[in-house]
């Protein structure tokens, strides 16, 4: 569905490295990681919002760039806020859509709009957020994509709503050849509905797989002080002393067996997140 | 085919505004007295006003977004914007006809056919020298940081010689100002003068968007 492949971009300040992932169909794939570590500008390549340094981009096996028009009619796009013209009514928001897709299903477009509570007639500006978001990921069911990419798309959510659009989510990939990349903060989303992670740090993939194997790979361990070794030390990613022990983050290709004293437990993806951004922070 | 969906989108994104473009249409009415060739040289330059609206609303709803996540080639916002800049063109040189009747009746004075083809043409030729210096400025760098380099050379050209030719001049100055560019416009030919303007126009135009094309590459960085 989606093969990103080696994508870098310079920006001075900040470089994206080889970035590459590749994505099913049938799938959702959550893309994480801190504030600018480049899942934004990840996106942003895919879509051919901004150029890349290097690398290829593949949508259904046609290039981005090259298929560009024919790529984008099976594409679906959410961004983290709204595209449309303020003064737009939401049905004007549907009508300018519908410019670009052949294939546009406006009774689908309203069916859309009737779940989501969304008022035909009311203006795109007056919307909040959420709603926004509703709106724009009616007009991709509305054109049928098969691949729904989304930025942020939870982030102004209240949860029932987030509840709401998770199920949307996995009721869009059932039939197995729909796919949905989506960028966010809430990793407790992802653990819910993506089958695969691609975690990115300071603009390099750290980690590319099914999410259950990102999970599986790493364990929290906590210990005393004196259980501590140097060698463990090491090992350990995000390391946090206090007052009666420490605790940090390990690779069980590190830590396959419990050291004496310490307990391994199974992390979030959360936690994952960020004891790796610590390590981070402490570089 | 895209071009022509992304001017269909510019339309729409302009919609809640066509009601000012009427509001723009008094303005030249000020410069009745200059003749027709004042009023052509006031709606070219008032229209780049109103083309620069959907860069505004562009900048505004960072709809470049929108567009990079529809079915159209990058090239295809290029070239719809400039289809929607031509349609303003076109549109300026429609309603010089209306406004060169409306000028011979509130003054007097005749206008002929080839006048009015000259004031086309002073339309044309000004809405594409604006326009087609602001459009790939816009495109490259965005339309809030652009506009008052733009528009600040545009303003001059509007203001001075109407404030010279109202305030500053006597009576007797400005009746012989009239005099003589009418006697210029009754030796050189209006339609021919207006044929030179509509290709200096095209020049501009054709110019314009080869930056354009490479102002927006440039802006995706």
């Amino acid at each position: 569905m989606l093969k990103v492949k080696s994508i870098s971009k310079d920006y001075g300040k900040f470089k994206l490295e080889d970035v590459s992932f590749h994505l099913p169909p049938g799938y959702i794939m959550g893309l994480i990681g801190p504030n600018g570590a480049g899942k934004t500008t990840t996106l942003s390549i895919i879509l051919n919002f901004i150029s890349k340094g290097a690398g290829d981009v593949s949508i259904l096996g046609t290039d981005h760039i090259a298929g560009e028009a024919e790529v984008k009619k099976q594409i679906g796009v959410v961004f983290d806020s709204n595209v449309f013209v303020c003064d737009w009514k939401v049905m004007e928001a549907g009508r300018a859509m519908a410019i670009f897709y052949d294939n546009w299903k406006q009774k689908t477009f309203l069916e859309m709009l009737s779940l989501f509570g969304l008022d035909g007639n009311k203006k795109v500006g007056q919307l909040s957020k959420g709603m926004q978001t509703k709106l724009m990921l009616a007009c991709a069911f509305a054109h049928d994509a098969r691949l729904l990419i989304l930025d942020e798309p939870t982030s102004g959510m209240d949860p029932p709503s987030r509840d709401e659009l998770l199920e949307l989510l996995q009721d869009y990939i059932k039939d197995g050849n729909r796919s949905v990349l989506f960028s966010t903060h809430i990793t407790a989303d992802l653990e819910r509905v993506a089958d695969y992670i691609t975690y990115i740090r300071g603009g390099r993939v750290f980690f590319t797989g099914p999410t259950e194997e990102l999970i599986e790979e790493y364990r929290i361990i906590k210990g005393g002080r004196e259980d501590l070794t140097g060698d463990l030390r090491g090992k350990i990613h995000g390391l946090r002393m206090h007052t009666t022990g420490f605790e940090g983050l390990v690779s069980r290709r590190d830590v396959s067996r419990e050291p004496a004293g310490c307990i391994l437990e199974r992390g979030t993806i959360d936690e994952i997140m960020i004891y790796t951004a610590r390590e981070d922070e402490h570089k | 085919m895209s071009a022509i969906k992304m001017l269909k989108l510019d339309f729409l994104s302009v919609r809640a505004y066509i009601k000012s473009y009427i509001l723009f249409l008094i303005y030249p009415f000020l410069f009745f007295d200059m003749g027709v060739i004042g009023i052509g040289a006031m709606c070219g330059v008032m229209f780049t006003f109103l083309a620069a609206t959907v860069f505004s609303l562009q900048e505004k709803n960072r709809m470049e977004r929108l567009y990079s996540a529809v079915a159209m080639p990058e090239r295809g916002v290029v070239r719809g914007r400039y289809l929607f800049l031509a349609a303003h063109a076109l549109t300026v040189c429609l309603v010089i006809i209306p406004l060169t009747i409306l000028a011979s009746r509130f003054t007097g004075r005749e206008t002929s056919p080839a006048q009015a083809l000259l004031a086309m043409g002073v339309a044309f030729v000004l809405f594409w020298l604006t326009a087609g210096l602001q459009a790939p400025l816009f495109f490259r760098y965005g339309y809030t940081k652009m506009r008052m380099i733009t528009y600040a050379p545009i303003l001059v050209i509007m203001m001075v010689p109407f404030i010279v030719f109202n305030y500053v001049v006597s009576d007797n100055t400005r009746a012989a100002i009239s005099e003589r560019a009418s006697a210029i416009a009754d030796r050189v030919s209006g339609a021919e003068l207006a044929v030179i303007f509509f290709a200096l126009g095209i020049i501009f135009m054709l110019v314009s968007y080869l930056c354009a094309v490479r102002g927006y590459r440039g802006a995706k960085g």
